[in-house]
């Protein structure tokens, strides 16, 4: 049966009518239009449709949208500020850290989880923390490059 | 050709930043599961699970009969419509099945279930729906 769900998706109020155990990774998609989350396997494997959850890295094709009601959702769209690119999404275009881009939204939803709550991570940490999703194009060197580059910028700008 | 002409050239000897990464990264690639055009609708593919089996038939009515299927598609039909590709097929993966879902419709969870029960049928997935009706 159709429900109606409140959560805060990239800061803003959304609201959506949709039964409770539709996946999120639709609703983005779908009924919110915001199709940078991607679908790679469906089945919680891949990592591609990693959205941030209450600061949590969550696989939105797993997980029911009943279950953000009332909490604040992070997507790849939101990840930026306005025009500017979020220091991840420089850094990931500085390394080359994407080739064909279809892993990149859920890889830097993953970063950014981690980066919240360790903002200097060691290699292992980014190893660790994104070992949950699958790139098959660019090798994963120059995305964990990218990623430290991120932290340190992000690091740099909040001294300033 | 001359060093100032080697210095300017486009493509090699130097680095070119790739035009597509700002849209890549900021989720506004457009891949093919991006698209949403009118009329549009969704193809799923049902694989053989055994890689070398004989296929004895495929029933493919329960398919049919599902609210919002636009066709289905056995390598019987291809081949059928001169697309000489069954044999091809069956060399290796056997027999292929392909379900069409118009998704442009609203389909009731009932038909996903009853979808997803058809013996055989591994995934059914929901893209492109409108917003539920109640």
């Amino acid at each position: 049966m159709a429900k109606t769900i409140r959560f805060t998706l990239n800061g803003e109020p959304a609201s959506v009518t949709t039964e409770g155990d539709r996946m999120l990774l639709w609703v983005l998609r779908t009924e919110l239009g915001l199709t940078g989350t991607k679908c790679g396997c469906g089945e919680g494997l891949c990592g591609s449709c990693s959205v941030v959850v209450d600061g949590r890295v969550e696989r939105s094709c797993q997980l029911p949208v009943a279950k953000v009601a009332g909490a604040e959702v992070l997507t790849i769209e939101g990840l930026a500020d306005g025009d500017d690119l979020h220091p991840l999404q420089q850094a990931f275009v500085d390394h080359d850290a994407l080739q064909c881009g279809f892993c990149t939204p859920g890889m830097m939803m993953a970063a950014a989880a981690l980066l919240q709550h360790t903002p200097q991570p060691s290699a292992a940490q980014i190893e660790h923390a994104l070992e949950g999703n699958l790139c098959r194009c660019t090798g994963y060197v120059n995305i964990v490059a990218a990623v430290q580059q991120a932290a340190a910028t992000m690091a740099a700008g909040a001294q300033a | 050709m001359s060093s100032e002409q080697v210095a300017t050239r486009y493509g090699s000897g130097q680095s070119v930043r790739r035009i597509e990464d700002p849209a890549l990264v900021a989720g506004a690639g457009c891949f093919a599961d991006d698209a949403s055009l009118p009329g549009q609708v969704c193809v799923c593919l049902q694989r053989s699970p055994y890689p070398h089996a004989r296929i004895a038939a495929i029933d493919t009515a329960a398919a049919r009969a599902m609210p919002g299927v636009v066709a289905v598609y056995t390598g019987a039909d291809l081949a059928a419509a001169g697309l000489n590709i069954i044999d091809m097929l069956n060399r290796s993966r056997g027999d292929i099945a392909v379900t069409l879902i118009d998704l442009n419709q609203w389909v009731p969870k009932e038909t996903v279930v009853q979808l997803r029960a058809i013996p055989g049928v591994l995934s059914v997935r929901c893209l492109g729906c409108e917003k539920d009706k109640t």
